[in-house]
């Protein structure tokens, strides 16, 4: 090609290169902002995105009682400072009590030099491997933890405490008739429970403690609902079992004394699905 | 992740408390609205489409390179073999990385972007025709480096236990050139392979090595005393890299190391307190070397010498002034007078030869690849992962502003490259590596995100 030819391919092409890089560029920002976009509507939709689970205080005061809520993501700092990534106010917690991280064994907890962490037994620890379900003192403050990603599955194990946070089954015959035909009468006899699914004894399985917690402790509560999906039949009509709610029951409470939850309205299955899907953690 | 709405916030919220006094039944918490199918929540949860970026990349690789064979008479075969390899590569390679692992898209074609940006100037105004070449082996090399990296930072678990036996291995590294290495441009700090053909950078490989240490020890928010053995050993490198001279990475090694703990840590009194030792030791070094006080002049004014000391800013100053809006056109610039224009004065080159605007928008190229580096970051599940990441793209923030301010008289020259366009192997390859690492964090935070969304799904199929 004569350097003539070539020169003016050259000044016409550098308009085109200026263009074709600004079309790049303009590209590559509108890709950013919709993947940014995409990103705050999974978090608008799905609150719990980069949680692990939370940790709910079941004794406490103050800033830190009873009911209670902390997320928990898979790292960080458990303290009352502000920098704390879960920040329990109680004047027992040191400004950085424990470190915690999510390991495939469960939430791995190690207390900052002196600070007293105590397994649900209330004896004194210095590390504590927590799985769904178990509790622990960070000083005065009694948490229970609840995994996400609980390790076990549905029907692998009998959940020692009695399925106390496990909803009730409502009276009618599900459409899945051979499994509930076996446990018609479980399911009569859970009509008949109290709130936190106590047996005909009305006694509760003993706390687990975090030390105590064995292979198969994760906890089956969203097994459970995921377990009892199709809707019952007529359950409308003849459900009589508690409606949803989850109240955070007390040492007194786990040890036999009960108090029924309160009874439905006739609305309450337009907001709150009762029954199988009753269990649903709006966190 | 703190704070971002009232159900993540780390102070907690208080279930019963929500319903007291309210009619609960009457304010369900937000979510998708009931009806909306799984088919259109996962539509709008999918990342963007990266197909029409990577056509535009490969139609410019193309062009660029065609015009560049174009140029010689009889028509330049290496440049021809270029235009086609070029897009091929940038295609397979988004291809392979893409179906591998769930990497950003966007993040791997603009690196690749960069790097056919300087094989093409390479091709350009190289006086060696192996010069090119050589810059694309080393991309391949690179491109392997940074496979590499994405499967290293998935694998590794455990990085507690690495942190001293890497560190022994990076002064180890980065004091090999007084054992056997070479003086290049003023500068010790270079390992001789093969006589007068391969030479290596070790303080290069370092770079992705310090970060992934600073992290590792900083990860969990340590306090001041348990953070002293890694803010040491940035120190003594530091100190290594300035005895050899090597003024750029020691800037960049020190900043980077600073900013990486302001992240860690948010110690304003220690960050500041650093920066304010970092200001008395350039004082320091002003005083206590020559070649510092020179580099200082000559920046304040090059004019004063503009045949000699000061000849590189001066060229490179007239190069970009003559290259105006759009750019004196492939080819038909005069790049060559300007000393070291294939790695230190790049961009100089680039500048005239495409022009101003392209120029913006190279440096707009490294802007939205730190601005997707910096999300990577923030999505990152583990601190240690968050921190890498961070500091990955702030080390390629911090490079570009020191070689384009250089470039461009706002800053006094450093020798530092401008990341994937400067010729030399070593900074080609550890940028790509370090690239990897970034390309792997971005992966795991797709499937952890993804997981996310199938418990959303999950929820909703119950809802439903």
């Amino acid at each position: 090609m004569s350097d003539g030819l070539y020169e003016i391919l050259a000044l016409a092409a550098r308009y085109f290169f200026a263009g074709l890089f600004l079309l790049i560029v303009v590209r590559a920002w509108r890709v950013t902002v919709r993947d940014g976009r995409r990103a705050r509507k999974l978090r608008r939709w799905s609150p719990q995105t980069g949680l692990s689970g939370e940790l709910v205080v079941l004794e406490g005061d103050g800033r830190a009682r009873r009911g209670m809520r902390y997320p928990v993501i898979r790292e960080g700092m458990l303290g009352s400072g502000r920098a704390a990534d879960i920040r329990v106010r109680h004047a027992s917690v040191r400004a950085r009590h424990a470190r915690f991280e999510l390991t495939p064994e469960g939430l791995a907890l190690t207390a900052v030099s002196g600070a007293k962490l105590r397994d649900g037994d209330g004896a004194r620890a210095r590390s504590l491997l927590l799985r769904d379900g178990d509790d622990f003192y960070a000083g005065d403050v009694l948490l229970s933890l609840v995994l996400i990603d609980a390790s076990g599955r549905a029907g692998d194990y009998e959940a020692p405490d009695g399925g106390l946070f496990d909803a009730p089954r409502p009276a009618a015959v599900s459409e899945t008739a051979p499994e509930d035909a076996e446990g018609e009468a479980p399911q009569d006899a859970a009509l008949e429970e109290d709130a936190f699914g106590y047996g005909q004894g009305g006694r509760a399985a003993p706390p687990r403690s975090a030390r105590g917690s064995g292979p198969g402790a994760g906890r089956g509560t969203r097994a459970a609902a995921k377990r009892r999906r199709a809707p019952v039949r007529g359950a409308e009509d003849s459900f009589d079992a508690p409606r949803f709610e989850r109240p955070i029951p007390t040492r007194d409470m786990r040890q036999g004394a009960s108090r029924p939850a309160r009874r439905p309205r006739p609305d309450d299955g337009i907001f709150f699905d009762s029954g199988d899907r009753a269990d649903e953690d709006h966190f | 992740m703190k704070g971002r709405d009232r159900y993540s916030s780390a102070d907690g919220f208080d279930a019963g408390a929500m319903f007291e006094g309210t009619d609960a039944f009457a304010a369900p918490p937000e979510r998708p609205r009931r009806g909306r199918s799984i088919e259109n929540m996962r539509r709008a949860l999918m990342r963007s489409n990266t197909r029409l970026l990577l056509s535009a990349v490969m139609l410019f690789q193309f062009t660029a390179m065609l015009l560049v064979a174009l140029q010689e008479s009889p028509v330049d075969m290496q440049a021809l073999l270029l235009a086609v390899c070029l897009p091929a590569a940038t295609w397979l390679t988004t291809m392979v990385f893409g179906r591998l692992w769930p990497i950003d898209r966007a993040i791997l074609i603009l690196a690749l972007l960069l790097c056919s940006v300087g094989i093409i100037t390479l091709s350009d105004i190289a006086r060696a025709k192996i010069t090119p070449l050589t810059q694309a082996v080393y991309a391949l090399i690179g491109l392997v480096a940074m496979a590499a990296g994405v499967a290293f930072i998935r694998s590794v678990r455990n990085w507690k236990k690495w942190i001293l036996p890497g560190m022994v291995l990076c002064l180890g590294a980065l004091a090999s050139p007084w054992a056997f290495g070479s003086v290049q441009n003023g500068a010790r700090n270079w390992i001789t392979i093969i006589p007068d053909q391969l030479t290596l950078q070790p303080s290069e490989f370092i770079k992705p090595a310090l970060i992934l240490i600073l992290a590792a020890s900083l990860a969990g928010r340590p306090r001041f005393a348990k953070c002293l053995p890694v803010v040491a050993f940035a120190a003594v490198c530091c100190g290594i890299l300035l005895i050899q001279r090597d003024l750029g990475a020691v800037l960049l090694y020190f900043l980077t190391t600073i900013l990486i703990y302001f992240a860690a840590t948010s110690n304003w009194l220690i960050t500041l307190g650093g920066l304010g030792v970092g200001a008395l030791g350039s004082i320091a070094a002003y005083k206590a070397f020559p070649y510092v006080q020179e580099r200082i002049a000559i920046w304040q004014n090059p004019w004063s010498d503009p045949t000699d000391s000061g000849g590189q800013i001066v060229q490179a100053l007239i190069a970009i002034g003559s290259g105006g809006l759009f750019g004196m056109g492939l080819g038909l610039g005069r790049p060559r007078n300007i000393p070291l224009y294939h790695s230190d004065f790049i961009f100089a080159a680039i500048a005239e030869e495409f022009g101003l605007i392209f120029s913006i928008c190279l440096l707009a190229v490294y802007v939205l690849i730190i601005m997707r580096g910096m999300v990577v970051a923030m999505n990152a599940r583990t601190s240690f992962h968050s921190l890498t990441a961070f500091g990955i793209v702030t080390m390629l923030g911090l490079q570009t502003m020191l070689i384009v301010g250089g470039n461009t008289k706002l800053i006094p020259l450093t020798g530092v490259t401008l990341p994937l366009v400067s010729s030399g192997g070593s900074s080609l390859v550890s940028t790509f590596l370090s690239f990897g690492i970034l390309l792997g964090i971005s992966s795991m935070n797709a499937e952890d995100e993804a997981r996310d969304i199938d418990r959303l799904e999950l929820r909703e199929e119950v809802d439903l």
